[in-house]
């Protein structure tokens, strides 16, 4: 290098040759390194295509402004401490130095405030020359060298200050200067970044002075927008700094979504996406979860906002119950008198309003002697000893409260039959005139729990919520092993009699007597074993005449004999209905058809009835209704494979295939629940 | 052996209606299994029940109009399953849909409002307190309960679900 440089400057004067031999010459720590160790490198910092481009673009600027009014060179001033003797290199011509202003003096190196920023940088003063001179980096001015137009800017003020000894002042930057000899022997730190500029007046004119002295204009927002109003920024080329700027002023919202451009052009877009932490929590956390939800919400929910809304609490204040109404609570939580006594002591004793235990058995014995209240057992089970009576009581106590609701009937029940005449209804008991006022009584009975036992209830239908369990009564409850006919008939032996008394008086309503509208329900009813049998043409003959689920070919053929097919061939209101009630009541029985023990005998049994009704009043359940049909349409999926295999594969592979349905049909059903 | 309630004891009470929702489920797992013939009014027949299903189950008084529908469809699903499936018997339930419910509907306006839900709950509360009733045999305890549920009447029409 030096021996070309000797030649170079041998050559013509101001020609290429020598003025590159005039540039100063950097050697990078790497460099240094690498000759230390023996291995040839090329010093990096020369040679950088942008800052190539960047000088062409400052010369070409020189060329085309105006030629600046001629600067007097001087002698570096070295004022500071140490660089008093130090003069510049003879020989090469030296730029006007742009000194420091005076507000700023240099920083010492302990008064350095960002030492790795301002880090010194020697820069050698020409060729041959001994004498290094020492600059520092340039930073501040909102100059960054992530954006080309800061570059730009940097390097414009740095154009005419790389070899001397200036610090832009004012953004607490400061120059720093270190001994030359001392500083020589240390390794150079070289800049990646920075830019190596032609020693001045070599080739291009001098740079205006104020490029290096006065610091960069940053307009104030103000300005910055109405700057940008106005088009003054390429929308193309400024646009990752614009963006940026949206960026940084967007992102103190809530955006659902972030986009940020990295240097390197990949953009990157953060969107906000709401989660919970535990999509399933125990009870605890979902309790505390509900309560901050209505805290948030208020919802209304609580007792503060029902009483805004005007409702009244459950209990507006502490209610006195009779003794009667105390010894009905006992009863009915199954409370222990001991345990009643204990809690009326823990309350206050006689100051708690309860009554005491003599007051309780004196108004036990009491109601004990009421008709509605009175409990008579047979061999067939406990029943009560008046339904008329019981019925009576409720009844009372619902118009007492204020309870009793009307349920008007429909002209449904006396609809014209299929001649257009009205038809000539058989006076029912329990059916009165849809016409009048009634009283809508329910009577059912079933069978369940272990040990079975046979529960018969009758329910008001005149009331709030009348399928409640407590605003019903048991009529009774007969153990029962096998719910025989016998059994059956043992059991209704006590009832039958109290519901003919209970259809013939009727029931008292705030001092009218009506009639009651008595409605059999369950399954009992339905399967006529109240209303006994529906001649031949029933579908349930009897109780142990229970049909086979299988498929079976004697079953089919009764069900084409009796089955009730022919009534959905007739007319809209089922004349077979009615008329076989108006028989049963008036006719007492028929011979049975076929031997005894057979099919078509339990399926032709006709017998009189134990409790004529009205056949279009008996209740339904739908529930149980809904679920019995369901699983008919199951057995029937299975029914249709099987009968569809067995008649290309045979019998036996047909029942292999419909078992193998059917599990599959389980298995599909426990997947949807 | 053990009795194993039906379908593993699921689809009792409101979830039965678990079946009728996904009757196309089933309608799928037969296609290729079951004749043509078959399956058509297989699936009719879902379809009827489920539009039917609906009114059975409402807890209001249904209009005049959709108790004649009530009574078509519960006709025509039982004439389509006996004229279908010459094997199918009609059972109970069948014999309540189609005969009883459809009259009961149209005197009463609902039949949800009038079924028993109580006498299936009186099975569980004497389950339940039958054994703190003193007797030495069921008989004895069945009149026990039965002479304290008279005396639970007085408690009031509201008393115990205030």
């Amino acid at each position: 290098m030096g021996t070309w440089q000797e030649w170079a400057r041998a050559q013509l004067l101001a020609s290429p040759l020598s003025a590159a031999a005039c540039l100063p010459a950097v050697q990078c720590r790497q460099a240094v390194q690498a000759s230390a160790a023996g291995v040839a490198t090329t010093p990096t910092g020369l040679g950088d295509p942008c800052y190539d481009r960047l000088k062409r673009e400052r010369r070409n600027e020189r060329a085309a402004a105006p030629p600046a009014s001629p600067l007097t060179p001087i002698s570096l001033p070295f004022r500071q401490a140490g660089f008093e003797n130090q003069l510049a290199a003879p020989g090469l011509p030296l730029p006007a130095i742009p000194l420091a202003t005076p507000g700023h003096a240099p920083f010492t190196e302990a008064a350095r405030p960002y030492s790795d920023a301002s880090a010194p940088m020697r820069v050698s003063s020409g060729v041959g020359s001994a004498q290094i001179r020492t600059i520092n980096r340039v930073h501040g001015g909102g100059c960054t060298t992530g954006s080309s137009s800061a570059v730009a800017a940097h390097m414009a003020g740095e154009c005419g200050a790389a070899t001397t000894l200036t610090l832009l002042p004012g953004h607490g930057r400061t120059a720093l200067t270190a001994p030359a000899p001392a500083a020589a022997q240390q390794p150079r730190p070289i800049d990646p970044d920075r830019r190596l500029p032609l020693a001045p007046g070599v080739g291009a004119s001098p740079p205006p002075s104020n490029l290096a002295t006065e610091p960069p204009q940053v307009p104030d927002c103000q300005q910055f927008l109405e700057s940008l109003l106005k088009g003054k920024y390429d929308a193309q080329r400024d646009e990752a700094v614009l963006e940026d700027i949206a960026n940084a002023s967007f992102l103190r919202g809530d955006r659902p979504e972030i986009r940020l451009r990295h240097k390197n052009g990949r953009v990157r877009v953060y969107s906000r996406q709401l989660s919970p932490r535990k999509a399933l929590v125990k009870v605890s956390q979902a309790n505390k979860r509900k309560a901050a939800a209505r805290r948030l919400v208020g919802d209304g929910c609580g007792v503060a906002a029902r009483l805004q809304r005007g409702g009244t609490p459950p209990s507006g204040g502490p209610e006195r119950l009779s003794v009667s109404e105390q010894v009905g609570l006992v009863a009915a939580l199954s409370m222990s008198r001991v345990g009643f006594n204990r809690w009326r002591l823990a309350s206050g004793g006689a100051r708690s309003g309860l009554a005491s235990l003599p007051e309780l058995r004196a108004a036990r014995r009491e109601m004990y002697s009421l008709p509605g209240k009175q409990v008579i057992v047979t061999r067939s089970g406990a029943h009560l000893a008046s339904l008329t009576a019981a019925i009576q009581e409720r009844v009372t106590a619902l118009c007492d409260a204020d309870l009793f609701v009307e349920r008007p009937v429909r002209d449904a029940l006396a609809v014209p039959n299929e001649a257009g005449t009205a038809a000539a209804f058989v006076a029912h008991p329990g059916s009165p005139p849809s016409t009048e006022q009634d009283m809508q009584v329910t009577l059912g009975l079933d069978k369940g729990e272990d040990p079975a036992t046979v529960k018969i209830v009758a329910t008001i239908i005149n009331q709030p919520h009348p399928n409640s369990p407590f605003n019903t009564m048991m009529v009774g409850v007969c153990p029962c092993g096998n719910d025989t006919d016998e059994e059956l008939a043992s059991m209704l032996g006590t009832l039958l009699p109290q519901v003919s008394a209970l259809l013939r008086d009727g029931v008292l309503v705030r001092g009218v007597r009506r009639l009651v509208r008595l409605m059999p329900g369950c399954d009992y009813a339905a399967q006529c074993n109240v209303v006994e049998q529906n001649g031949a043409t029933a579908t349930q003959r009897c109780l142990r005449s229970q049909r086979a689920w299988w498929p079976s070919k004697q079953q089919a053929s009764l069900d084409a004999i009796y089955g009730t097919l022919q009534y959905v061939t007739g007319g809209r209101h089922l004349p077979e209905a009615t008329h076989f009630t108006d028989r049963m009541v008036i006719a007492g029985g028929t011979p049975a058809v076929g031997e005894p023990g057979t099919p078509e005998q339990h399926s032709s049994v006709v017998r009189s009835p134990l409790l004529a009704v009205n056949s279009r009043q008996i209740g339904t359940i739908p529930l149980d209704t809904t679920q019995g049909i369901n699983h008919r349409f199951l057995r029937l999926a299975i029914e249709m494979m099987m009968v569809s295999r067995s008649a290309t594969e045979g019998a036996a592979d047909g029942r292999q295939a419909a078992a193998a349905f059917s599990l599959e049909l389980v298995k599909l059903h426990q997947e949807k629940v | 052996m053990r009795p194993t309630s039906y379908l593993d004891g699921l689809f009792i009470g409101r979830d039965c209606h678990t079946i009728g929702d996904n009757s196309a489920v089933i309608c799928d797992a037969l296609v290729g299994k079951a004749s043509q013939v078959h399956l058509y009014a297989y699936k009719q027949a879902w379809f009827l029940c489920y539009r039917f299903r609906k009114t059975l189950n409402r807890a209001c008084i249904i209009s005049s109009q959709e108790t004649a529908q009530f009574w078509m469809d519960a006709a025509a699903m039982v004439t389509l399953l006996k004229g279908s499936f010459p094997w199918l018997s009609i059972s109970r339930k069948l014999h309540i849909l189609m005969i009883h419910a459809p009259d009961f509907l149209d005197a009463f306006g609902s039949v949800w409002l009038y079924w028993e839900q109580g006498l299936e709950g009186w099975h569980g509360r004497y389950g339940q307190h039958a054994a703190r009733y003193p007797g030495a045999t069921s008989l004895e305890r069945a009149a026990a309960c039965m002479r304290a549920m008279a005396l639970a009447r007085e408690a009031g029409p509201d008393g115990l679900t205030r």
